[in-house]
């Protein structure tokens, strides 16, 4: 396998532990110590002010670039796996695993409320806690599956029933014990063989006997008890990797990460019966997943939603809300006909299989004009140019009452650039918003925000996000274009992009200036890759990130070549070592 | 309904007369009936409760906060107005001040964890480490996560504990069981398995950590935790099926599904669902405090920057009301809040302990928001409710200009409780309450 070389040691901070999990981001401003200006560089020792903590949160600390020879399973640092956490199942997944499997769909309304974290998604460990509440609710969640199992599928469709009431005592716990272990096989998504000596299923069996822990109960009873607890048990809820020394994946694993990120759910048979330790059968297999015939497959449209709802906040459009007195165009028809739009215009980029689609670059760059007439009256014909035009972006980016400079500028940053500029320190934040606060509010935003960059430790990272924020200010916050702002004044748009020499005078000229970013189609495999493996990637896997990109094709990479180096790569094919 | 029985002091319902005297809309007070008849004079001295109360988005105006607290008049002698308290802020405000409401800064445990844990290492301790409740709200927005809005309770090493916002399964789960039509036996029965099969899951993980990496383990002991925090929480009710001491919540079950459709709406349930989960909520919480199945109880009447369309004022309460400076909405509701806060205190005011002190008076109740003003997003001078005597050790009724911060009081209430905590503020900040 292809060494990657150690990364550099300029490390960028891990975020506080608490502030990753749930992933609040500083609207406030920045302790920072600046490297060359741009928004990346060492943030080390006091002035940080929160340190990450050790503990659960697996995901922070410094550990987590996954790049620690002397940690753990130290051999996957050569191959630049990095370390992959243990992750829950997430309530959506959780979901659809039981819908796919067993058919029966699981009532979740009364599940505790998923965090999210700062990357925007929803499946890295560090977010997906499991509380008392959580383990009260998945175990009445267990009780309803196994009784609509009972009186559902009576004539074994899906779990291979046999008779347990023969009568003959030993006929009868033959058949019941066959059934937890085809049940158990099915929710562990693996083989029990595969367990390498530590199959579960011994202890599940157990609990069948007379002699066991429900022994006082009829057969029936006993079987249901099990089956229960094999679907509140570890094996199931949580995501067991297995791996050999190196930490390379193993089959069923690897099975299992390619279909939970394509179609958020455990891998059908086919897909645990293939060996996808080599290229091509991954190759193979993605297709498979993601195409049918000329169109999708049907378990493949969670990730054609899911994946673009929290890369770009998309999911945020339908809880946006506007005082109708100051956007009368904002009706629920054109708060629906915005998400279309640009799940349309991704979809462009995505395709089909064999189709020819456009480089990465596009999705700053191209325009597709909807023929949505409740689109239309919204941008009246105002010039547009990819994402950073469409209302939908826009509108997630804005305050309720108003356009945020500050949050389109952060949004650029972490969702196309891959550049998340770090949490304030609490003692700083406090001050510096009450400078800006402080600032007459009927200013321009440009002068508005001048007062946090007048605090060099604030200015590097918020020149970025100001500039590039202010770069979008001819357009309001339910994306509407405008030549004043609220206060009748002209907009001045104009800026040069940090960390390059390009001058722009339009938001349309930011998205040209943007379009040939190279850090686009890096942040873009990023994005897949932390969706796909839950973890964070920091400075730590540049080499990593580096080599998916060319691999994709560099400034001509697509969202398919993207999507299959990410998949090929080693942080994708291997993780910590779990044999110890 | 009849009482069956008595357990430890307590008049215990039996299951089936439970619902069938389940039928009314809940009615303020419920309990009184039974209450009265537990109005022994020299009984033991009740143990000191601690409970915080959250409301949203703050207040209208400072100058106008001392107005909107009619509500509080049936209870004018048992709580007191602390002035010039301060807690942390941060963007985004609405986020940082939930997450700094019950910790003080933006990572560590709250209060309430951390009194809980200080308290069941004593030898006369209830059962119930600590309920986290709230009414059914949530808020998501972007840049912040939906667990920075929604939650008060954090252990160390940031997991959150979620509120459980279905007050009528938060009752089953401490009263009743998990199947309220079943006889004792079969409810005793019922508890037994689900105690195995919690057993079970606990061997098996212990058997599967064996093949993890030390980072995997962490993620396990957190899943170990909880399952045998709900084991203990069975072993703790006992198997008896129903531990129900005092009485049931009328209409309680019936508002399961009215419960539900509130949650299923993500933050924009009628006002009708509101008051009715408020009410319910309030009951449960007096009912667990009375029984002493728990002494920390932290409660949100909403989420932090809540959209509740709260009294049907037309709007959504942060954005419509808050920042577009309703005011004379902004006050009803907050009015409505402190009314809601004044009918809880009633109901322990109502409660008569085992030495023929009130509930209230060996209880307090912080009450407070995640900023001050709603369209100013201050964190100085916040409104502060302190409530309840803590068993003397408080002087309730006065207005107090304490100063201060959160975390001082926090300090200064583990002190009184003989429960201190570490990693707070500085008790000796907190004077006359």
């Amino acid at each position: 396998m292809k060494r990657i070389p150690q990364p550099s040691k300029r490390r960028r901070r891990s975020p506080s532990l608490t502030w990753a999990r749930a992933g609040i981001r500083a609207l406030g401003c920045l302790a920072f110590v600046s490297l060359g200006g741009a928004c990346t560089g060492v943030i080390d020792g006091p002035a940080g002010g929160d340190a990450p903590q050790g503990g659960l949160g697996a995901g922070a600390g410094p550990a987590a670039g996954g790049a620690d020879p002397k940690a753990p399973g130290g051999q996957i640092a050569a191959i630049g796996a990095g370390s992959v956490p243990l992750r829950r199942l997430n309530f959506a997944e959780y979901q659809a695993t039981i819908q796919d499997w067993l058919g029966i769909s699981v009532d979740i309304s009364d599940f505790p409320v998923e965090g999210m974290s700062n990357t925007g998604f929803d499946t890295l460990s560090a977010v997906l806690a499991i509380s008392q509440l959580h383990v009260e609710a998945l175990e009445r969640a267990a009780t309803a599956v196994i009784d609509t199992l009972f009186t559902q599928d009576p004539g074994g469709v899906r779990v291979k029933w046999c008779s347990y009431a023969s009568g003959d005592q030993s006929k009868d716990e033959a058949c019941v014990a066959q059934i937890v272990a085809t049940f158990a096989e099915q929710a562990w998504r693996r083989p029990h063989a595969s367990w390498a000596g530590n199959d579960g299923l011994p202890t599940y069996q157990s609990g069948l006997t007379a002699k066991g822990r429900f022994g006082a109960h009829p057969l029936e009873v006993r079987l249901k008890q099990v089956l229960k607890s094999i679907l509140l048990g570890p094996r199931f809820l949580l995501r067991v990797e297995l791996s050999d020394a190196e930490g390379r994946l193993d089959a069923p694993s690897m099975a299992s990460r390619l279909s939970y990120m394509l179609w958020s759910s455990a891998p059908d048979a086919p897909g645990l019966n293939r060996n996808l330790l080599g290229a091509d059968a991954l190759r193979a297999e993605l297709a498979r997943l993601q195409f049918s015939g000329s169109g999708y497959q049907a378990k493949y449209q969670r990730f054609l939603e899911r994946f673009p709802d929290q890369w770009l906040e998309l999911g945020h459009v339908p809880l946006l809300r506007r005082n109708p007195d100051q956007f009368p165009k904002f009706t629920p028809a054109v708060q629906k006909a915005i998400r279309l739009e640009t799940g349309t215009f991704l979809r462009g980029f995505i395709g089909v299989q064999g189709a020819q689609t456009p480089p990465l670059r596009g999705l700053l760059s191209l325009d597709s004009p909807s023929a949505d007439p409740a689109l239309q009256e919204l941008y009246a014909g105002s010039p547009r140019s990819g994402l950073l035009t469409q209302a939908s972006i826009l509108a997630v980016t804005s305050l309720d009452t108003r356009t945020s400079a500050v949050r389109r500028g952060k949004w650029v940053m972490e969702r196309l650039l891959c550049e998340a500029p770090p949490p304030p320190p609490a003692a700083l934040s406090e001050v510096i918003s009450n400078k800006v606060e402080a600032a007459d509010q009927s200013a321009p935003e440009r002068e508005r925000l001048a007062a946090h960059r007048s605090d060099p430790q604030c200015n590097a990272c918020h020149q970025t996000m100001d500039i590039i924020g202010i770069g979008l200010e001819e357009y309001d916050a339910i994306g509407a274009y405008r030549s004043l702002d609220k206060a009748g004044r002209d907009i001045d748009p104009s800026g040069i992009l940090p960390g390059t020499t390009q001058p722009f005078g339009s938001a349309l000229e930011l998205a040209s200036v943007l379009a040939l970013d190279p850090r686009v189609p890096r942040c873009m495999a990023q994005q897949l890759l932390t969706y796909g493996t839950g973890r964070e990637y920091t400075e730590a896997d540049a080499a990593l990130l580096d080599s998916i990109v060319a691999t994709a094709g560099g400034a001509e990479a697509t969202f398919q070549s993207t999507l299959e180096a990410v998949i090929l790569s080693p942080a994708f094919r291997a993780r910590e070592g779990s044999m110890q | 309904m009849k009482a069956v029985r008595i357990q430890n002091g307590c008049y215990r319902s039996s299951r089936r007369a439970f619902l069938g005297g389940a039928s009314a809309l809940i009615a303020l007070p419920a309990f009184e009936a039974l209450d009265a008849k537990l109005a022994v004079a020299a009984g033991p001295t009740p143990p000191l409760r601690f409970v915080s109360w959250f409301f949203p988005c703050g207040i209208p105006r400072e100058e106008s906060w001392p107005r909107l607290l009619g509500g509080l008049d049936p209870v004018q002698a048992k709580y007191s107005r602390l002035v010039g308290m301060s807690n942390i802020g941060g963007g985004p405000d609405h986020a940082k001040g939930v997450r700094s409401y019950l910790t003080g800064n933006h990572e560590g445990p709250s209060f309430d964890q951390v009194l809980g844990d200080e308290l069941a290492k004593q030898a006369d301790k209830a059962p119930i480490h600590s309920l986290q409740l709230g009414v059914p709200d949530s808020r998501c927005e972007p840049g912040a996560s939906c667990d920075f809005m929604n939650n008060v309770t954090w252990r160390s090493g940031g997991v959150v504990l979620p509120k459980q916002m279905r007050p009528d399964l938060a009752f089953n789960d401490l009263f009743q069981g998990l199947d309220p039509m079943a006889s004792d036996a079969a409810a005793t029965e019922r508890a037994a398995l689900q105690k195995s099969v919690l057993d079970l899951v606990l061997e098996d993980s212990q058997n599967l950590s064996k093949i993890l990496s030390a980072r995997d383990r962490l993620k396990l002991d957190e899943y170990m935790a909880s399952i045998r925090a709900a084991e203990q929480r069975i072993t703790a009710l006992g198997t008896g099926g129903g531990v129900a001491c005092g009485s049931p919540i009328p209409g309680l079950a019936e508002q399961g599904n009215l419960f539900k459709a509130a949650i299923d709406s993500k933050g924009r349930c009628s006002p009708e669902q509101l008051e009715a989960a408020c009410d319910a909520n309030a009951q449960l919480m007096a009912l667990a405090l009375k029984c002493d199945l728990t002494r920390v109880i932290s409660f949100m009447a909403g989420s932090g920057g809540s959209g509740q369309q709260i009294l049907g004022t037309g709007d959504d309460y942060h954005l419509g009301i808050g920042h577009a400076e309703k005011l004379p909405e902004f006050e009803q509701v907050v009015k409505w809040e402190m009314k809601k806060l004044g009918e809880f205190l009633s109901l322990l005011e109502g409660t008569v302990e085992a030495d023929g002190s009130t509930l209230l008076d060996n209880v307090v109740v912080f009450s407070s928001s995640e900023i001050c003003e709603g369209n100013r997003h201050n964190h100085d001078n916040m409104p502060v409710i302190l409530a309840g005597g803590l068993g003397g050790k408080l002087r309730p009724g006065n207005t107090v200009d304490v100063g201060g911060k959160f975390v001082d009081l926090f300090a200064y209430l583990g002190e009184q409780m003989g429960a201190p905590v570490s990693g707070f503020g500085n008790a000796a900040n907190i004077k006359g309450v």
